[in-house]
């Protein structure tokens, strides 16, 4: 996605000061969004569609009950090991299996296909295998975050390994293979191991989600599945938010990062 | 040393060229990259049939894989499991898929022709999959019931983001001189749009539908899955819970191949379709 066709149409009105103008433009689709919710719980039964306020109110009520507040903090716990490990184990088998064209080739399809299949349908193998403690829902956030992030560190480093400029540039510097690949090729896959780690860190948390969804013994998956049979509607609104809230602030600091170091790495930050 | 010298050096003394500049080797252990991947699926294969026929792992937990394919099988050729689990999963899948592709592509074109709208929507349109969509469906279903409806809603509003962000993509792509050579045949907007515009943008369309199947297929199963009281992905969990460990190891077995095959055949319609070499 690329931001900076946009600057022509500025030209045509007096444009707000910079600043103001980026925080106007980021408000903007939040703003439209509660706007049309509260429209909705208006128009609707409020006792089927809970608006805004209601739902803020009981987010901030749940945030102080403490059983919600030891769930919160399990589920944290969980994403921050499975998340840990997706990124380290995929970007390291990523890395590796990038780096020979002939190995590249005969793994992609089959990782390929393991990612294309619905991880839902092997959780009942993780309960067989592994019961319905900690380590399945680790394993299951872990399974759904590895492959994407495997996935993406494979391709871009397999199309660095191919470039002619950097395999002629160690060449004639007479390097070894062992340091083209330490000085050369793993800073230059940084900025795609980064974006990697972004999109990684989506699917892990789905994964620990659903799996805590499953299993209803503990985390924010099991709260809100809980709600569903009391038919708390304002609750699971305000959980919803909470959920994306919690998504979005390590999606950000996590695109923050990507952006400066690729701005370092090229110049300018690509795709 | 040029890379000229270096090349040339190639043809005449291979040991001093290093190896990572030599064209990698199409065949290890006599067999190619695409034998090898063969032999690996099937290794994986007979790992399973040896395991629990050796009894390493019990019955009650794996079965032999010849065993699951005469699982499979045998639901195949039950009439219940098609009206109650596969039919309705595919159809759900299949409508998702096509809302999703359709309604994504013209939302794409819209967003991406107005500026304001497009800037402000940009953020939130790459952060989407940071947020699990899925928490949505205990409000859906809280709302609306178990029903067919939800499930599809919710898969809709997964799969969508990304056609509409790999369509902007694509609209992105098309240069100014595919425009300029537009208006110098003097085609109306009409024409520009639909033999110009739109399939210069395929290729990237293609990689947002491609996405769009893979998620319509996850959020369907995991929708029934979760809650629900048909479809394949019920009829799984359903198994497990009854320990119909022959039915559980039998549905799953589908859904691996449906997966696969759907990746495959849009993978394959990809590199076909496309006009700029493979996308991957």
């Amino acid at each position: 996605v690329s931001a900076p066709t946009a600057e022509v149409t500025s030209s045509r009105r007096p444009s707000l000061p910079g600043a103001l103008r980026t925080v106007v433009l980021l408000a903007a689709t939040p703003a439209v969004l509660i706007l049309a919710w509260a429209a909705t719980a208006a128009l609707v039964d409020s006792s089927l569609v809970a608006g805004p306020w209601d739902s803020t109110q009981q987010m901030a009520d749940i945030l102080t009950s403490s059983r919600y507040q030891e769930s919160l903090l399990d589920t944290v716990q969980v994403l921050a090991v499975s998340y840990a490990l997706a990124v380290g184990v995929g970007g390291l088998i990523g890395f590796a299996l990038g780096l020979s064209p002939f190995w590249n080739r005969a793994f992609s399809p089959l990782i390929q296909g393991f990612y294309s299949i619905p991880k839902v349908t092997l959780f009942p193998l993780f309960l067989v295998f592994l019961g319905l403690g900690v380590l399945t829902r680790t394993s299951f956030a872990f399974v759904h975050g590895v492959f994407p992030v495997m996935i993406v560190v494979m391709a871009a480093t397999a199309n660095l390994r191919l470039d002619p400029i950097y395999l002629k540039l160690a060449a004639s510097l007479r390097m070894s293979y062992g340091r083209l690949v330490r000085t050369i090729l793993l800073p230059a896959v940084l900025p795609s191991f980064l974006t990697a780690a972004r999109l990684g860190f989506g699917v892990t948390f789905l994964g620990l989600l659903l799996a805590e969804m499953l299993i209803g013994n503990g985390g924010l998956g099991e709260e809100l599945v809980r709600n569903i049979h009391l038919v708390r509607i304002d609750r699971i609104l305000g959980q919803v938010v909470l959920i994306g809230l919690l998504a979005l602030i390590p999606n950000a600091l996590l695109r923050l990062l990507e952006v400066r170091v690729t701005r370092r790495m090229q110049g300018d930050v690509r795709g | 040393v040029t890379p000229a010298d270096v090349l040339r050096e190639r043809d005449t003394q291979r040991s001093t060229i290093p190896g990572y500049l030599r064209s990698p080797p199409r065949r290890v252990a006599t067999l190619s990259a695409t034998a090898w991947t063969f032999a690996m699926g099937l290794g994986v294969v007979v790992l399973v049939e040896l395991v629990a026929r050796l009894g390493l792992v019990a019955r009650t937990t794996l079965l032999p894989f010849t065993e699951m394919a005469a699982a499979s099988l045998r639901l195949l050729t039950d009439g219940s499991f098609y009206d109650d689990a596969l039919v309705p999963s595919l159809v759900a899948i299949i409508v998702s898929f096509i809302l999703s592709s359709a309604l994504g592509v013209v939302l794409g074109y819209a967003i991406w022709r107005v500026t304001g709208v497009r800037r402000a929507l940009d953020p939130y349109l790459t952060a989407y999959y940071a947020v699990p969509t899925f928490a949505l469906y205990p409000l859906l279903v809280a709302m609306w019931g178990t029903g067919r409806g939800p499930i599809v809603l919710l898969a809709t509003t997964f799969s969508i983001v990304a056609v509409i962000m790999n369509s902007m993509n694509g609209y992105d792509s098309v240069p100014a001189v595919v425009r300029k050579l537009g208006q110098s045949l003097k085609v109306t907007e009409r024409q520009y749009f639909f033999k110009f515009f739109l399939p210069y943008a395929v290729p990237y369309i293609l990689v947002g539908l491609r996405l769009a199947a893979l998620y319509s297929l996850l959020s369907v199963l995991a929708a029934e899955f979760l809650l629900s009281d048909q479809g394949i992905g019920f009829f799984v969990s359903n198994a497990y819970t009854r320990f119909a460990i022959a039915d559980m190891y039998g549905g799953i077995l589908i859904i691996l191949v449906i997966a696969i095959a759907v990746e495959r055949l849009i993978t394959w319609m990809v590199n076909r379709l496309t006009w700029m070499g493979s996308l991957q």
